[in-house]
């Protein structure tokens, strides 16, 4: 079945909504609260999927989501280009994903460590099922950590670059700008990870399964 | 048709066409395009990965906290401890200038002992010099002569001073004070 442009293309809803994105971080601009507070309401599970997909904890990803939204209001009058707001907030939360392993790493230096993937009971999956069954919570467990194995490959940058790319649906130049890095440094690394993940078994194998 | 026909993109050209169509050259892109086979391996090749996402998305949980701005702070108390600050610094310069110059005082100024001892010697120096005073206003002239006036009842003034003692004999006594009975000497 071939699949049209506009289903493979990344995400570009935000081109639809761009216009009113832009007035809101405008109005935001100037100090008002309830324009931030709907870019909150916009922006808000993007960047709790996106600091999740990193982390695999619900809980440290809210805080972290938290942390964000409480800098990107502080900081929002030092933004210069108000259409670049998305790659600035999602640079926020690349910034504190980075912070949150630097301080995993440096307790278990010391001997405290934490579960990397948290399934918790109490939590509601995104398609609004509260309580996942033990089924659910097994297919979760393995899916993330196949996903880890698969990305084992790839360096830092490679694996940022393309959960940013097919993860996250930003494009090209959203990338460039969210990790201040130029366009064909991004196309570079993006190009290594699919090269090496392309063939990669786990990968395939996360790629041919059913999830129901 | 012959090159139309070979010229399908290699995994490296599919690859890049996945990551940015317009990194491939012009032809190829043109080739991509129209050719059902070339375009339908890109489209594979994105879709496994965009797939991987979108099951990521789904097996991601639902932010159960709505992120909430913090606080709105209220500018008043902010001018209050900045008006404070200036007036606090003052007071402790001023402060620390008094204090150094009480305590350059204090070390300059004799203490009650030392100033007791110093005026009783002056006290005792005092008593010495009036009675060499009264000692030398008593025995003016040398103990041979004060015998011999003793003995003849004569008054002590300058015409029998003169005729009693001798010009030598002055000179020696003012040559050498130390005489018997000179308590100074």
């Amino acid at each position: 079945m071939m699949t049209t442009k506009s289903e493979i293309a990344p995400n570009n809803r935000e081109n639809g909504g761009s216009a009113g994105v832009l007035s809101l971080v405008k109005i935001a601009k100037q100090g008002n609260r309830n324009a931030f507070n709907r870019l909150i309401d916009l922006f808000h599970e993007d960047i709790f999927r996106m600091v999740y997909y990193r982390i695999q904890s619900r809980m440290d990803a809210e805080d972290i989501t938290q942390d964000t939204f409480t800098r990107a209001f502080k900081n929002i009058d030092q933004l210069k280009t108000i259409e670049h707001f998305k790659s600035w907030l999602y640079r926020i939360a690349v910034n504190r994903v980075r912070d949150f392993y630097r301080k995993k790493k440096f307790r278990s230096l010391i001997g405290i460590f934490s579960e990397n993937v948290e399934i918790n009971e109490n939590e509601i999956s995104a398609d609004g099922k509260e309580n996942p069954n033990a089924l659910e919570i097994a297919i979760r467990k393995d899916f993330w950590r196949q996903l880890e194995i698969a990305m084992e490959c790839l360096s830092k940058m490679e694996k940022e670059i393309f959960l940013l790319r097919f993860f996250d649906h930003l494009g090209i130049r959203e990338i460039s700008q969210t990790l201040s890095k130029n366009e064909s440094t991004v196309k570079t690394h993006l190009y290594r990870a699919l090269a090496k993940l392309k063939d990669n078994s786990t990968l395939q194998n996360l790629y041919n399964k059913e999830i129901v | 048709m012959n090159s139309y026909k070979t010229r399908h993109l290699n995994e490296e050209q599919l690859i890049r066409s996945v990551v940015d169509k317009t990194s491939i050259p012009l032809h190829l892109q043109h080739h991509l395009s129209e050719c059902p086979k070339c375009l339908k391996s890109k489209n594979d090749l994105e879709l496994k990965f965009i797939k991987i996402g979108e099951t990521a998305k789904t097996l991601s949980p639902f932010p159960m906290k709505r992120p909430q701005l913090p606080p709105e702070k209220s500018k008043p108390e902010k001018s209050k401890i900045v008006r404070w600050r200036p007036v606090l610094v003052t007071a402790f310069t001023v402060l620390l200038v008094i204090s150094g110059v009480l305590l350059s005082y204090l070390s300059r100024v004799p203490t009650e002992s030392v100033f007791i001892n110093d005026f009783s010697y002056e006290i005792w120096e005092d008593k010495m010099f009036m009675e060499e005073i009264s000692f030398l206003a008593e025995n003016a002239l040398p103990l041979e002569y004060m015998e011999f006036l003793n003995e003849s009842g004569l008054e002590l003034d300058e015409d029998s001073i003169e005729s009693v003692t001798s010009p030598k004999d002055i000179q020696s006594s003012s040559k050498n004070p130390k005489k018997k009975g000179d308590p100074l000497c």
